[in-house]
């Protein structure tokens, strides 16, 4: 009730902005685009690089082909949406406004994650829907129902990293603190978290006076247990488990930990992880 | 019954600084009670524990018999708080204010009756960003005034507001606690607490330095009067020495034919026979009571010593501490 409150005011304050609808608008090109990209690569595609891949039991599809632009624009809106969410009411002293009413901290946080991510997940439904309408008109080949677990997939990677967000500006207690953590959440997911370990296996090689593996599917299990721990590598393993596997690398996913469901879980745990730190700290702050 | 607010030894730290120190405070239910003090007294701080926006250091505070801490949100359903420093969503209406605050509190009233009883029913449905600042306030207290709450907090309230603006929130204020509400309302406006208020506390540097009723701490003043007597002829020493020397009397001035007596009120008609038996007509007098001022002056530490100002008693003091409305 309260929450609901909450988040539903904060989806109507930002909806009067022009936020939503600069998100509409880029969200219905971008995914519209992706699908007719996919098309005319799918028609450069028909000979005999898809066989073959297909034998290897990989194929290149619309949900791998779209997932690499949907991810890097879905962590760089939602960053933008939410990161002022607690610190920026915070420092206005719209918070005292928010908790001077029947409402508690739990309630303005768990509102915040929801009333935003609505915001994000509003032009992004939009634009899957959209972006259906066009697949059709250029004669793609898509199963609906696949394409709306896919919609659903993206929108629940909206709502993790929009709590990532929202769980940080509630940590900070000014604005500048807000940014500066936004900033340092996009470096270390979008950018450390691959960097970091491909480095250190390169140097690995490098220091042991060994050959690189001709094949990434040749690098060590750690190495992608530790980047499939990032919420876009989750977000991707996740997508192999519920829809027709493709991967830009065929790796031996025998390993238990290796498994694509385990995607979920990484993305259980971003969901919740960075809230549950945020309250805490949110909890004991004075206003 | 128990006290609405009732602090006992409260303490609050903000790091090194101490904002409140060891308060001890009791508001009863049904009362107007100003909270008096200069800007920075910790009058906000105080506030702001009692809605559970920041937390004391030390010390318990109960409202309405609860604990802001641990039974924060149901207190909050019983309380309307006006707070310092708060800021209004900017692209939300004065209607959708209301009605979210109205929906927090799961009532039913109605949002334009609010608005309309604060005086701004024509701004209803223009986005709250381009209220002035006395709008805004009005907007706030009618948020804090859906729901029928028990206690109204309001900090400051008259901010921004013009003189008959700071009216109407008065008369708002006399409603509610005919309504049955506990009102408690600080300020750092005198006036606006002298004309309102049953009981004061002040507070100065984070402690309380005086809760009593506005008569009471007249009367502890020594009921101070000033007086002021036109003569027919410049006084001279012997007669301004006669005055001095009478009981009750705290100094003489003269300028022209005028003499200036600060003294306690039984002493004015001593005053002036001792002024007609020097010889001199007294043409004219007026007294003027000791101003509530000097009080505030005198506890908060930016005065003379009370009796003694005779212009802080008669002109508005005009130290940073102390703004005093128009």
């Amino acid at each position: 009730m309260s929450l609901a409150l909450v988040a539903k005011k904060d989806f109507q304050d930002a909806s009067r902005s022009k936020v939503l609808w600069i998100l509409s608008v880029l969200y219905v090109l971008l995914i519209s685009a992706m699908v007719w990209a996919f098309a005319e690569f799918e028609s450069l595609l028909a000979g005999g690089d898809a066989a073959a891949a297909a034998q290897q039991g990989v194929s290149f599809n619309l949900y791998l082909f779209m997932a690499g632009a949907t991810t890097l624009f879905i962590s760089a809106t939602a960053l933008v949406v939410s990161y002022k969410a607690i610190a920026g009411e915070r420092e206005s002293g719209q918070l005292k406004l928010l908790l001077g009413l029947p409402h508690s901290r739990v309630d303005v946080l768990l509102g915040k994650v929801i009333g935003r991510t609505a915001v994000l997940a509003a032009p992004v439904v939009l634009g899957f829907a959209v972006a259906l309408l066009v697949a059709f008109a250029l004669g793609v080949n898509v199963v609906v129902t696949e394409y709306a677990i896919f919609a659903l997939l993206t929108v629940l990677y909206a709502l993790v990293y929009v709590s990532i967000v929202v769980g940080v500006s509630a940590m900070a207690s000014t604005t500048t603190q807000a940014t500066a953590g936004a900033i340092s959440i996009f470096v270390v997911l979008e950018v450390l978290w691959d960097l970091v370990p491909t480095v250190t296996l390169f140097g690995y090689y490098y220091i042991t006076d060994q050959s690189l593996p001709i094949s990434p599917a040749e690098y060590p299990e750690w190495y992608y247990v530790v980047t499939r721990l990032a919420p876009t590598s989750a977000y991707n393993a996740a997508r192999n488990a519920v829809l027709p596997k493709s991967a830009s690398v065929s790796i031996d996913s025998s390993s238990f930990l290796l498994q694509d469901w385990l995607g979920f879980v990484v993305l259980g745990l971003w969901l919740v992880v960075p809230l549950l730190v945020g309250y805490w700290r949110f909890e004991a702050a004075d206003l | 019954m128990a006290s609405v607010i009732e602090l006992t030894n409260v303490t609050k730290q903000f790091g090194d600084v101490t904002a409140l120190r060891g308060v001890d405070l009791a508001v009863e239910a049904g009362e107007v009670f100003g909270f008096l003090g200069p800007n920075g007294a910790g009058k906000s701080t105080t506030i702001d524990m009692l809605l559970d926006f920041i937390r004391p250091t030390a010390g318990e505070i109960r409202v309405l018999g609860m604990d802001p801490r641990t039974e924060s949100v149901e207190l909050r359903k019983h309380v309307g708080i006006l707070p310092d420093g708060y800021h209004i969503y900017d692209r939300l209406t004065g209607r959708q204010h209301v009605q979210f605050a109205i929906d927090s509190k799961g009532g039913d009233d109605d949002p334009m009756a609010l608005l309309e009883r604060v005086g701004i029913p024509e701004a209803a449905d223009r986005k709250a960003g381009g209220y002035s600042k006395g709008m805004t306030q009005r907007l706030v207290l009618a948020m804090a005034l859906a729901g029928e709450p028990d206690l109204l907090v309001l900090d400051e309230p008259t901010t921004g507001l013009d003189p008959a603006g700071a009216r109407e929130m008065r008369d708002i204020i006399r409603e509610e606690v005919a309504r049955g509400a506990t009102v408690f309302f600080s300020s750092h406006i005198l006036e606006q607490v002298e004309a309102v208020c049953d009981r004061v506390a002040i507070l100065n540097r984070g402690e309380l330095v005086a809760v009593d009723t506005i008569d009471n701490l007249r009367a502890s003043m020594g009921d101070g009067a000033t007086l002021t007597v036109t003569v027919d002829a410049e006084p001279t020493e012997d007669a301004l020495d006669a005055v001095e020397a009478l009981p009750g009397i705290t100094s003489v001035s003269a300028t022209g034919t005028t003499v200036t007596v600060h003294c306690i009120s039984s002493a004015k008609t001593a005053v002036l026979d001792a002024i007609e038996a020097s010889g001199l007509h007294v043409s004219d007098f007026a007294t003027e009571r000791t101003s509530l001022e000097d009080l505030f002056l005198k506890y908060t530490g930016n005065g003379d010593e009370p009796a003694a100002s005779a212009d802080d008693a008669t002109e508005p003091a005009t130290d940073a501490a102390m703004e005093v409305e128009q």
